[in-house]
């Protein structure tokens, strides 16, 4: 999607190549548009609210991971969220976490950020694990439909699940250094 | 937009305005990285948000309410555990959903083990973690949120 030919027309090829997933899934969406337009349809109509999640929310994760990379140094971010942060550095990414906003592919690429600049694995997981699941106005939604005790119960446990969590799979990854995070 | 998004937007442009006016330079280089970094993600994440439009058409919120509330605890939760996991629903239609069973005398086990993995799991969202931080990142951390929703789900059954 990067650029086309500054003379030539678009580049449909290097599009495809590019855009392997989406080319697949038009593909599909127009082999249903022919044999099962309702379902087509329906479909369509589904993935509106998420669309528009999208787009109100990628351009603020454009803009934060500009901010991060200009305004917080690398030495900042290695000792507050780096692999020695210890339980400051895990409460501090469960914070972070938690005051976000989006759905949990908003936090790849700050998240992918943070760890170009030094954040710990362990963080990196804790921050993606409460951005999907801890989130006010969700947990508001949740008391208000299955009662605040259920609420706070599982608020609690998932934290506590998220801090071993974050160890647990900077552990596992530990072993595979070469593998593991880019 | 929730009031938490619409904050994000407010903060975001203010810090991204100071920086574009005080370190011109920085910011530009900057904007080059963030590019770089979200990359091809756009056209992916379209993809997959089609993907899960497709998915939601051909499972109904009927077919999760009868998985949901089946009188096996220990076969609904793990079930109800996958589902959570290829499906991503809106807050907005999971709680009222959930909520309804569990009023209706459902187990709790199964409702908090399809909570969670609705939103720590994420099948379709795999191509793009994948792309980010690696397989072997994405794999483990969906593995280990996998086992740690269920074991949220029966602590809350042995508490509640």
């Amino acid at each position: 999607m990067k650029t086309e030919p500054l003379s030539g027309h678009f580049n449909w090829q290097r599009f495809l190549k590019k855009n392997k997933l989406l080319a697949g899934t038009l593909t599909l969406y127009l082999i249903l548009f022919l044999f099962l337009p309702s379902k087509a349809e329906s479909a369509l109509h589904n993935s509106l609210y998420y669309l528009a999640e999208m787009a109100e929310i990628m351009p603020v994760v454009f803009f934060l991971t500009t901010i991060i990379e200009v305004f917080v140094p690398q030495k900042v971010i290695v000792k507050h969220l780096g692999e020695s942060s210890g339980l400051r550095g895990n409460l501090l990414a469960l914070l972070l976490g938690s005051f976000s906003a989006g759905p949990i592919y908003a936090a790849f690429p700050v998240c992918k950020m943070l760890r170009s600049k030094g954040a710990g694995i362990s963080n990196i997981t804790i921050i993606l694990s409460a951005w999907a699941v801890v989130k006010v106005p969700m947990l508001i939604t949740e008391a208000k439909f299955l009662g605040p005790t259920f609420m706070i119960t599982r608020w609690i446990l998932t934290v506590i699940a998220i801090l071993i969590m974050g160890r647990l799979t900077e552990r596992l990854l530990k072993n595979h250094p070469e593998r593991s995070l880019t | 937009m929730d009031p938490f998004t619409l904050g994000f937007w407010l903060v975001s442009l203010i810090l991204f305005a100071l920086a574009w006016f005080r370190r011109r330079e920085d910011t530009v280089r900057a904007m080059k990285k963030s590019k770089a970094m979200m990359g091809n993600m756009l056209g992916e994440i379209v993809a997959v948000i089609l993907l899960i439009g497709l998915v939601l058409s051909f499972i109904p919120p009927e077919t999760i309410r009868t998985l949901l509330g089946s009188d096996h605890t220990a076969i609904s939760t793990v079930v109800a555990a996958i589902v959570g996991s290829i499906t991503l629903i809106p807050a907005f239609v999971a709680f009222p959903l959930v909520g309804s069973l569990v009023n209706a005398g459902a187990s709790i086990v199964p409702a908090a083990a399809f909570l969670t993995t609705l939103t720590m799991v994420g099948i379709a969202t795999f191509p793009l973690e994948k792309r980010a931080f690696g397989t072997r990142f994405a794999l483990t951390r969906n593995a280990v949120s996998f086992t740690a929703a269920i074991v949220i789900a029966i602590f809350m059954g042995v508490i509640l």
